[in-house]
């Protein structure tokens, strides 16, 4: 069943089933207001991460926080949630929403991480959804909560999946636009 | 009386008024599995003192609320069903890549399964009648349990937290706590991680944004705080 199909990823490659599938999996951006928005170079990285994450077929969740937004952050997400707490499974139907889809990887970015993005990763984790964060996409609201935020979830051989930069996910996201466009067995 | 807990980022709980019968002592996983010889920690080759740091602390803690008049103690316990038909395929086989399988025999039993000798609470902070338990197949609590239903039948609206370990189950919970509404509140030296400079961070960020997740004290401030509440008290 397998397709061999993983990232270079911590402390394992991911997803932990061996076989990423597009069709399976949901980006999910968790932003808390304007505490601690993306610089340019990390805006500019997460742009090219969604534009191939949609070009290879993923569904692209946009999970806002507590404080309204400000202009200009428009994704082209295919379903949009409003949070009103940091977990996005806390009062929403995002469960629901992800189930229909049967989405069973997410793969998770937030401004700033340890706000939203941790605590609906913990959520998803317990659901036993396959979680992956993308940490040079993220921002932090302080250098050390990121660091340890991210070290914490590679603990106990990845307590709440893995981690991961952009360069590997888009090779993943390349990896399965090349195998879909080949057929088993080949030319 | 009125009483206020001295903590960071706040004087804990927020609106002033401590009411005992509102505020539950919340101990998170303290399971042989997680701080115990032979237990689950144990077996995948983490320093034991720094999960175990915060037992002393907090047996005190539990002996001064034990003793004073509609305070509440709720216990959490991380654990599986014999036959694993509650463990998320990608938690058991992270754990089997770390030479610790859930379910696998162990010197404590079988790993982070309920009924096994692991799985238990260690003797020095073991529940006494009147005090749930709440098993729970996860990180966190309310997703998984029915721990808000027995909370809310209490009518208790704030919780203390100590437990294990600091980044993962405790951290969890009360970010789970807090977003239902409930008012938080970590000590800082009854709890540990199995890695300290996880721990410090999972601190940290409780205080952060004006207390995110709530606020921080150590047992000794709480206890001075609380100290009078007592009817009788030795530590």
């Amino acid at each position: 069943m397998a397709n061999g199909l993983t990232a270079l990823s911590r402390p394992y490659p991911w997803p932990w089933h061996g076989a990423f599938e597009p069709r399976r999996t949901a980006l999910l951006v968790l932003r808390d207001g304007d505490i601690a928005p993306p610089g340019p170079s990390t805006a500019a990285l997460l742009t090219s991460v969604l534009e191939r994450a949609v070009m290879v077929g993923l569904t692209v969740g946009d999970l806002p926080g507590q404080t309204p937004q400000p202009n200009g952050t428009e994704l082209g997400a295919d379903f949009r949630i409003p949070r009103p707490h940091y977990g996005a499974f806390s009062g929403t139907d995002l469960d629901a929403v992800l189930r229909r889809r049967q989405i069973t990887d997410l793969i998770l970015v937030g401004f700033p991480f340890e706000l939203g993005a941790d605590c609906t990763m913990r959520q998803a984790n317990d659901l036993g959804y396959e979680c992956l964060a993308l940490t040079d996409c993220c921002t932090g609201l302080a250098p050390d909560t990121l660091a340890g935020a991210i070290a914490t979830i590679q603990m106990s051989g990845g307590i709440f999946g893995a981690v991961a930069e952009s360069a590997a996910v888009l090779a993943l996201f390349a990896n399965a636009h090349h195998a879909a466009a080949t057929p088993f067995g080949g030319p | 009386m009125t009483v206020q807990i001295p903590a960071e980022p706040y004087a804990w709980p927020f609106d002033g008024e401590f009411a005992p019968s509102r505020t539950a002592l919340v101990c998170v996983d303290w399971q042989t599995d997680f701080c115990g010889p032979g237990g689950y920690v144990d077996t995948m080759g983490y320093d034991l003192s720094l999960t175990r740091a915060g037992v002393e602390p907090t047996r005190k803690v539990l002996d001064l609320v034990r003793h004073i008049p509609g305070m509440h103690v709720v216990h959490t316990r991380e654990g599986h069903k014999p036959d694993l038909s509650d463990c998320p395929p990608n938690k058991l086989w992270r754990s089997k890549r770390m030479g610790a399988g859930i379910g696998d025999v162990g010197p404590c039993g079988r790993i982070l399964i309920r009924g096994e000798a692991g799985w238990d609470i260690i003797p020095e902070l073991y529940p006494i009648a009147g005090e749930p338990i709440i098993d729970k197949p996860s990180k966190g609590a309310f997703s998984t349990t029915d721990i808000d239903l027995v909370l809310r039948n209490r009518g208790v609206t704030s919780l203390i937290f100590t437990g294990i370990t600091t980044d993962v189950c405790v951290h969890t919970i009360m970010r789970e706590a807090n977003d239902l509404g409930y008012e938080c509140l970590l000590l800082s030296d009854c709890t540990g991680a199995t890695d300290y400079n996880n721990y410090l961070a999972a601190v940290k960020m409780v205080t952060m944004q004006g207390g995110v997740f709530g606020a921080v004290t150590d047992s000794a401030a709480l206890i001075t705080a609380l100290a009078p509440l007592a009817l009788v008290h030795s530590a």
